[in-house]
């Protein structure tokens, strides 16, 4: 029985490992997916203890709650330092400032250009912390001693060719201010891409928005003290401050900058799981298919005394080898893809820190697990479908297999299984509670539904051949005809073989519904609540936005510009209310407010806004109703910093965006305000003025106070925000490529089993005087037609899911995205082109004597 | 039910197949009662479409009669599991066909042993060199069936039938598929196991030639028995089909 199973793997060698590549494919992605977080983890690990390892202890603000806007630390005054070095067992303790936002510009031949990459990776600013703290090492000039000097991190210094006495300009939210390079240092593991600047203390405090404050302050023991205890120490002097070891700092660090990587991971890891997921496919149509063409071998080893075990085990052995083999080489791959994945990135953009690669025991298992177990469990039905071939099925030519129980009741089944899946993606995201019980309910009923999609199919794959082969028809002829009979003859083969694709495109259907939700919702909003003819935020408004910031001061030299009748800053604060966990977005309102934004009043009017004092605040109309706040309510509110106001409300407008909370007065937000840089300025133009000629005056202002300054009109926007999307959905769908890959291998496959099926009617066609052209022809309509019933299910499921999602999120709106789901189907198209090469050559080979005598 | 007491290896009464229902219903076998004996070389002869193969199917336990029972060895196999079946055709049958005898991934010799290595039975190499002497395949054994012409095939096919020393070898046209040379080979090389080995053989052929080996010859028409006789030449057969026709 070894033999047969070895030699029959053997015999079957194309169609053995076509189906192990699809397997490959799903194992690799999955491997090299948490090989890469794993690398990108370690990176970060290892920049962090490094950045902490002459650290003995480090304070920072302890936070009332967590900004998910991404702001780690909350500035403190400076006179904690007097109270640290005060406790015993302090050797040295410093204390620092660090920007997120330190924009070195570097002028050349007049044009200002930001020393910054285009990828979006941080440029940061740090003060000088001196011997032992900095883990920079100098390697060219010295570090900044006076007011104006900076030292800048080598790499990116060299992008620019900035060299020691360099003069340039430095960007922060405070200003901009001409600085002079004194030296270049050298940081043994840099966050790759980030700018980073370094200052005097004087300097970092004045220019990143610190006077008076620190980020943290950095603690070296005295000799004979532990770390460990030292840090109690200083706990138990300072309980208002959150405390640690250097590597506890580290470790933290690492593991805020990991749930983002983890995010990562768990994208990457879906498309892997489900690429194995359509990999299982193609196994289970090759192995039934493959099953249906062995009944004569199968029925002879029965006649010969094989029992239905032995039957049974060799095709479950065949499946375990391909499981096997395709797993092992699916791990070699997946290191591969790790490195694919990290240039993608790179490519695009994204410089994440990648570290020594490392297989680690658990993802080789988990490999083995998933690509044995998919390849197993898809063979199963076939492997017993094995076991009822009747012995006598030897003897008798043209024996067919008699349909099995779960054949007979297959659309019952299906449609079972499909409103099964659905009813899991809707309890999900309806009933639900807790995000992993949502997500593994949404994750595992979409699961359920594509396979319901793919079984229900089988009932609807003649009329959508039809529809979808009727151009084939009327431009093929008989060629087309027969193709679409062929595709239509075994729906369950069509349907499952279009799966993979199906698989494929539903994820980027449902991506892409999404993007184009997100960006719609711009549009809406943009389209909707903004008067104002003109953004002007530090980078772009989506660009850098609520995190850089810019100077408020810049409103002056904006109002100041011909043709602008006002200019209002907004401000954003993170902030709870008093006493509870609900966050809150506080937004500044200047009086010219309104004039800028649309608000729609429930209670009161735009007079409100206008003479809004330091007391006053308007709230949403959601927020109203969930905190139980009427006109007239008084409520307090704290920041993470624990500093609180209290606030009468006066109004209550519609929820918008940018009324999700509490509207305050420029002067009443100064108090609460972690920085007092701005996110961004509205400016609205006088009537009649000329749009055009207030841009130029606007962006010459601009430029002149800070050279990252954009000015932005709506559609710039919405341009800003798109590419944005892109930059996120483009990579997400480079890796689905990979599902698309698998389902080709699958289309092949199917092919190349339904030609050889097929040999003695394609033989005698061609005796009837069919050309190869048009056998070649006959078998590319019929991939085609395959595929693109599995793109036209795909676009179907993926727009009901998102449909589903997008409603239960509310946030944003619904659309098709039409453009895209286009370029899907023509994908496809391409998709079964390609997938007909082999099997059309193979069919149209085919001599036409031995196809006619062939047994 | 009652045992057999004669020396019968094979032994069906009131076999009948029936194949579809109403009008449709076509009756393959009408009640056949055939026993075959011990050590005999047995032809089963008949116009196309009399019901040959269907009677050998059933006597084989490769299918299942509409009424009637079938003994196998003593062995009642119309009411038997497929795991008892299973058993019974791994212990007591052999068979050839007249296309696809052999799995086309093995070899000559692996094909040979292959039922005795899936009943996980020891292989008798005397008995193994012995038939394969007696096949005459030579240095042909590690060769793929493909490689191999249709005589040394079914001469494969047979020393397979043969290596497990079933109770009987049922074949079904063995040499429908063969010149007249190779046919007369295949049919000489199982006479040559009955005379030598006491091998007891049935098979279904429609070439009186290769019925001229057999010491019993019975005549089929319409799903019955029509005629039962001892050894004849071809002509005489001839002679007998013709009046059948
Ligand atoms: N699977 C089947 N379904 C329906 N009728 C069958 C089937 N097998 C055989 N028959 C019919 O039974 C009769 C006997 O067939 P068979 O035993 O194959 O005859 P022979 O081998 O003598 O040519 C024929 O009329 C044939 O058409
Ligand atoms: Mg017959």
């Amino acid at each position: 029985m070894r033999h047969v199973i070895i030699r029959g793997f053997l015999s079957r060698k194309l169609r053995s490992s076509l189906t192990a590549l699809a397997i490959v494919l799903g194992v690799s992605m999955i491997v090299g997916s948490s090989v890469l977080t794993g690398q990108i983890k370690g990176a970060f690990d290892g920049i962090f203890l490094e950045s902490r390892k002459t650290t003995d202890v480090v304070l920072t603000q302890a936070t009332r709650f967590k900004d998910n806007q991404g702001q780690a630390t909350v500035p403190f005054a400076q006179d904690v330092l007097a109270k640290v070095q005060a406790v015993a067992g302090v050797q040295k303790a410093v204390g620092s400032v660090t920007s997120i936002a330190a924009v070195p510009i570097v002028i050349t031949k007049g044009k200002p250009e930001p020393l910054k990459s285009a990828g979006g990776a941080p440029a940061l600013g740090f003060s000088l912390k001196g011997a032992p703290f900095d883990t920079g090492t100098i390697t060219a000039g010295r570090a900044p001693r006076q007011n104006g000097e900076v030292a800048l991190e080598e790499r990116t210094a060299a992008k620019k060719d900035v060299r020691v006495g360099a003069h340039l300009e430095l960007a922060t939210s405070s200003g901009v201010r001409p600085v002079t390079v004194v030296g270049l240092f050298h940081f043994a593991a840099t966050v790759g891409g980030a700018t980073t600047t370094i200052v005097t203390l004087a300097d970092g405090q004045a220019w990143f928005d610190r006077t008076g404050k620190f980020d943290e302050i950095d603690v070296q023991a005295a000799s004979g003290v532990s770390a460990s205890e030292l840090r109690d120490r200083i706990r138990a002097a300072l309980p208002d401050m959150t405390v640690r070891t250097g590597v506890e700092q580290a470790k933290q660090e690492s593991a805020d900058v990991g749930s983002f990587v983890d995010v990562l991971g768990y994208a990457l890891l879906a498309i892997g799981f489900a690429s194995a997921f359509a990999g299982a496919f193609i196994i289970f149509i090759t192995f039934w298919i493959t099953v249906g063409q062995r009944i004569r071998e199968l029925a002879l080893l029965r006649t010969l005394g094989a029992s239905r075990r032995q039957i049974l085990a060799s095709v479950l052995a065949e499946a375990l080898l391909v499981g096997v083999i395709s797993s092992a080489a699916g791990i070699v791959a997946g290191l591969g893809i790790a490195k694919a994945i990290a240039a993608l990135f790179d490519a695009l953009g994204f410089g994440l820190p990648v570290g020594a690669m490392h297989l680690s025991g658990g993802t080789v298992v988990v490999a083995f697990l998933i690509g044995t177990g998919v390849t197993l469990g898809a063979s199963l039905a076939p492997a017993l479908r094995s076991t009822r071939i009747p012995p006598v099925a030897a003897i008798r030519a043209g024996a067919t297999l008699p349909p099995g129980w779960v054949s007979r009741h297959a659309k019952v089944l299906s449609v079972i299984v499909f409103t099964l899946g659905v009813g899991l993606v809707v309890f999900g995201i309806f009933g639900a509670s807790g995000t992993s019980a949502i997500l593994s309910s949404i994750g595992f009923g979409a699961l359920v539904s594509l396979v319901g999609v793919a079984l229900t199919a089988q009932l609807v794959i003649p009329r959508l051949a039809r529809i979808i082969g009727a151009p084939g028809v009327w431009w093929g002829g008989i060629p087309g005809r027969i193709a679409r009979e062929n595709a239509e003859r075994n729906p369950s083969r069509t349907a499952i073989t279009s799966a993979a694709l199906m698989i494929g495109i539903f994820m980027i259907t449902f991506v892409a519904v999404f993007a184009a939700g997100l960006q719609k919702n711009i549009s809406d909003v943009l389209g909707s609540d903004i008067k104002a003819s003109f953004f002007v935020a530090s980078g772009g408004v989506v660009g850098g936005g609520g995190a850089s910031g810019f100077s408020p001061a810049v409103a002056d030299e904006l109002r100041v510009v011909p043709g602008v009748a006002s200019v209002s800053p907004t401000t954003f604060i993170a902030a709870q209310i008093a006493g509870t966990t609900t966050d809150l977005v506080v937004s500044t309102a200047a009086p010219a407010f309104p004039d800028a934004y649309r608000l729609q009043w429930v209670s009161g009017s735009d007079a409100l806004v206008r003479g809004l004092g330091r007391t006053d605040a308007i709230i949403d109309a959601d927020s109203a109703k969930s905190d139980h706040l009427a006109v007239g309510s008084s409520l307090t509110i704290h920041n993470r910093a624990g500093v609180s106001a209290t606030f009468t409300v006066r109004g209550i407008a519609k929820t918008s965006s940018l009324v999700q909370g509490l509207l305050i007065s420029p002067e009443a937000a100064v108090p609460l305000q972690e920085r007092s840089g701005v996110a961004f300025m509205f400016v609205v133009t006088k009537p009649g003025a000329n749009e055009a000629a207030v841009r130029s005056g606007l962006e010459s202002a601009a430029a002149k106070a800070d050279p990252l300054l954009q000015v932005q009109s709506n559609q710039d926007v919405i341009d800003q925000a798109t590419t944005q999307i892109n930059q996120i959905t483009i990579p997400l769908y480079a890796l689905v490529a990979v599902i698309f890959l698998i389902a080709i291998v699958g289309i092949v496959n199917t092919l190349l089993l339904s030609v050889f099926e097929r040999t003695r009617e394609i033989g005698l066609l061609r005796a009837v005087g069919t050309t190869r052209r048009q056998v070649r022809r006959m078998v590319r309509y019929e991939s085609v037609i395959t595929s693109l019933i599995g793109a036209a299910l795909g676009v179907l499921v993926g727009i009901g899911f998102g449909a589903l999602i997008i409603t239960r999120l509310g946030d944003i709106p619904f659309t098709v995205p039409v453009v895209q789901l286009a370029l899907l189907f023509i994908i496809a198209f391409v998709a079964g082109v390609l997938a007909a090469i082999l099997p059309a050559h193979r069919a149209a080979r085919l001599n036409v004597l031995e196809a006619l005598h062939y047994e | 039910m009652s045992t057999i007491t004669t020396d019968a290896v094979v032994a069906g009464r009131g076999v009948a197949k029936r194949y579809g229902a109403g009008d449709s219903a076509v009756d393959a076998l009408r009640g056949v009662d055939l026993e075959i004996a011990r050590g005999q070389f047995l032809a089963v002869m008949g116009p196309s479409g009399s019901g040959k193969s269907t009677l050998m199917h059933i006597l084989a336990g490769l299918d299942t009669p509409t009424a009637g029972s079938v003994q196998i060895d003593g062995r009642e196999i119309t009411t038997a599991s497929d795991t008892e079946l299973t058993l019974i055709r791994r212990e007591k049958v052999g068979f050839i066909f007249q296309f696809f005898n052999l799995l086309p991934m093995l070899t000559a010799e692996e094909n040979l042993e292959l039922p005795l290595r899936l009943a996980g039975r020891p292989i008798d190499q005397a008995w193994k060199d012995e038939l394969i002497a007696a096949i005459g395949l030579g240095n042909r054994l590690h060769h793929r069936p493909a490689e191999l012409s249709g005589g040394q095939q079914q001469r494969v096919a047979v020393g397979r039938a043969l290596l497990t020393r079933p109770a009987i070898i049922f074949g079904d046209e063995p040499t429908g598929n063969l010149d007249s040379k190779t046919s007369a080979e295949v049919m000489e090389l199982l006479r040559h196991a009955v005379d030598t080995f006491g091998q007891t053989v049935a098979v279904v052929t429609h070439d009186p030639r290769a019925a001229s080996y057999a010491d019993r010859i019975i005549f089929l028409q319409d799903g019955d028995i029509a005629r039962d006789e001892g050894r004849m030449t071809s002509s005489a057969i001839l002679d007998v089909m013709k009046g059948l026709e």
